[in-house]
C-alpha cells in the first residue's frame, strides 16, 4: 500500500470516528448499537497502520493487492455488524407486537370494565 | 394512607427469594411502601405477587434492570413520593439500613445515599473477579468526576424527590448503577456513601453473565466518558 493511499484511509477513518462521536455526544443514538462500528475503526485502523500484517494476510489469502485485502475485511466487518442489526429489528418486531397485543386486551379490560360502572 | 417513601423492587426470575424479600421489608420497614417491578419474569414470580397480594407492576415486555429500575422511578413520580430506594428482589439488601439512609439523606441534606460494601468491608463482599470491576469504576469515576464512590455499582440507593423526576424521565439500560452515579455527580449533585452489611444472593441466579463484563465494561466506561465530555461541552458555551 503506498504511504499516500495510507494516509486517505486513516483520515477517513478519523473522519468517521468523529462523527460517531459526535452522534453520541448528541444522544441521537444509543452507545450500544454503536460500538461495533468503534471496533472496526480499529481494526482497520489498526491494519492500516501495520501494513505488515496486512501483507501477510494478503499472500495467506492469495489475494491480489492489499488494499483488495482491507476492502474484504471492511466488507465482511460492515456485513456481520449489519446481521446483527437485523438479528436486533427481529427482536424489536416481535417486541412490538407483544406490546400492541397486550396494549390492546388491556383497553378491552378497561373498555368492559368502564362500562360496568356505568 | 400512603406514606411518602417507596422501596423499589427489580425482580427477575426471583420466584425463591420474592416473598421473603417483601415478608422482611414489611417486618423491618413498614413505614415504606413497596412496588416490585416484575420485569416479565420466565417463572412464577408473577404467581406469587398475585397469591401473597404483593403490590406489583408487571411489565409487558423485558426491560432489563435499568429498564425495571426506571418503571419503579416513573410510578414513584407519578404518584408524588419524595423519597425512592432501590431493594433487590434478591435478598442481599437489608431494610434495616432504611432508616440510617433516609437520616443521612434529610439531615445531610444529600440527593443520593448509597449503601456501600466497602467502607467497612463487612457482610458479603462478593467475588474477586468482581471487586477488580468495581475498583475500576471506583477508578474511573474519580478521574472523570473528582469524587470517590466505595460502592458504585451498588443497587441499595436511595433518592429524593429531584432524582425521582431526573431518573423517571432518563436512566441508563443495561448496567446503569456506575452510569447514573457519575450522570448524578456531574449534574452538582450531593451523593453521599453510608456502609452497610449485604448478604449473599438467598436463591435463583444472577442476571449478570461472566462473559458480558468485558462488553459491559468498555460500553459503560465509553457511556461516562462520554457524560463527562457532554459536560465539558456544555461548560464552555
Amino acid at each position: 500500500m503506498s504511504g499516500r493511499l495510507r494516509i486517505l484511509l486513516i483520515i477517513l477513518l478519523i473522519v468517521f470516528a468523529v462523527f460517531l462521536a459526535r452522534q453520541i455526544h448528541k444522544k441521537k443514538v444509543d452507545i450500544r448499537y454503536v460500538l461495533p462500528w468503534f471496533l472496526l475503526i480499529v481494526v482497520l485502523g489498526g491494519l492500516v497502520i501495520f501494513p505488515q500484517v496486512v501483507e501477510f494476510i494478503t499472500t495467506l489469502a492469495g489475494i491480489a493487492l492489499p488494499i483488495n485485502m482491507l476492502f474484504l475485511c471492511g466488507f465482511i466487518f460492515s456485513l456481520t455488524i449489519i446481521y446483527s442489526l437485523t438479528i436486533t429489528v427481529s427482536k424489536m418486531n416481535s417486541e412490538i407486537k407483544e406490546l400492541s397485543q397486550k396494549i390492546a386486551l388491556l383497553e378491552k379490560k378497561i373498555r368492559e370494565t368502564d362500562n360496568g360502572n356505568k | 394512607m400512603r406514606s411518602k417513601k417507596l422501596i423499589i423492587i427489580p425482580a427477575y426470575n426471583e420466584s425463591e427469594c420474592i416473598v421473603d424479600t417483601i415478608k422482611n421489608i414489611q417486618k423491618k420497614a413498614s413505614d415504606y411502601d413497596y412496588i416490585i417491578v416484575n420485569d416479565c419474569s420466565k417463572d412464577d414470580t408473577l404467581k406469587k405477587c398475585i397469591d401473597e397480594g404483593f403490590n406489583y407492576i408487571n411489565l409487558p415486555i423485558n426491560l432489563g434492570i435499568g429498564g425495571a429500575v426506571q418503571t419503579g422511578y416513573r410510578y414513584a413520580a407519578d404518584n408524588g413520593y419524595e423519597i425512592a430506594v432501590q431493594i433487590d428482589g434478591d435478598g442481599q439488601h437489608d431494610p434495616a439500613f432504611l432508616h440510617d439512609m433516609e437520616n443521612v439523606l434529610l439531615e445531610r441534606n444529600a440527593d443520593m445515599v448509597i449503601g456501600s460494601r466497602f467502607i467497612e468491608n463487612k457482610g458479603f463482599q462478593s467475588s474477586f473477579a468482581r471487586r477488580l470491576g468495581i475498583s475500576y469504576f471506583t477508578k474511573l469515576i474519580k478521574l472523570m468526576t473528582g469524587n470517590s464512590i466505595s460502592d458504585p455499582t451498588s443497587g441499595f440507593r436511595m433518592v429524593g424527590r429531584s432524582l425521582i423526576e431526573l431518573f423517571s424521565q432518563d436512566y441508563p439500560g443495561d448496567y446503569p448503577e456506575p452510569e447514573s452515579v457519575v450522570e448524578v455527580l456531574l449534574d452538582k449533585k450531593k451523593v453521599v456513601e453510608i456502609p452497610v452489611v449485604m448478604k449473599e444472593r438467598q436463591g435463583g441466579v444472577s442476571s449478570i453473565q461472566p462473559r458480558k463484563s468485558v462488553y459491559y465494561m468498555i460500553k459503560v466506561s465509553l457511556a461516562i466518558v462520554f457524560a463527562r465530555l457532554r459536560k465539558l461541552r456544555n461548560k464552555k458555551r
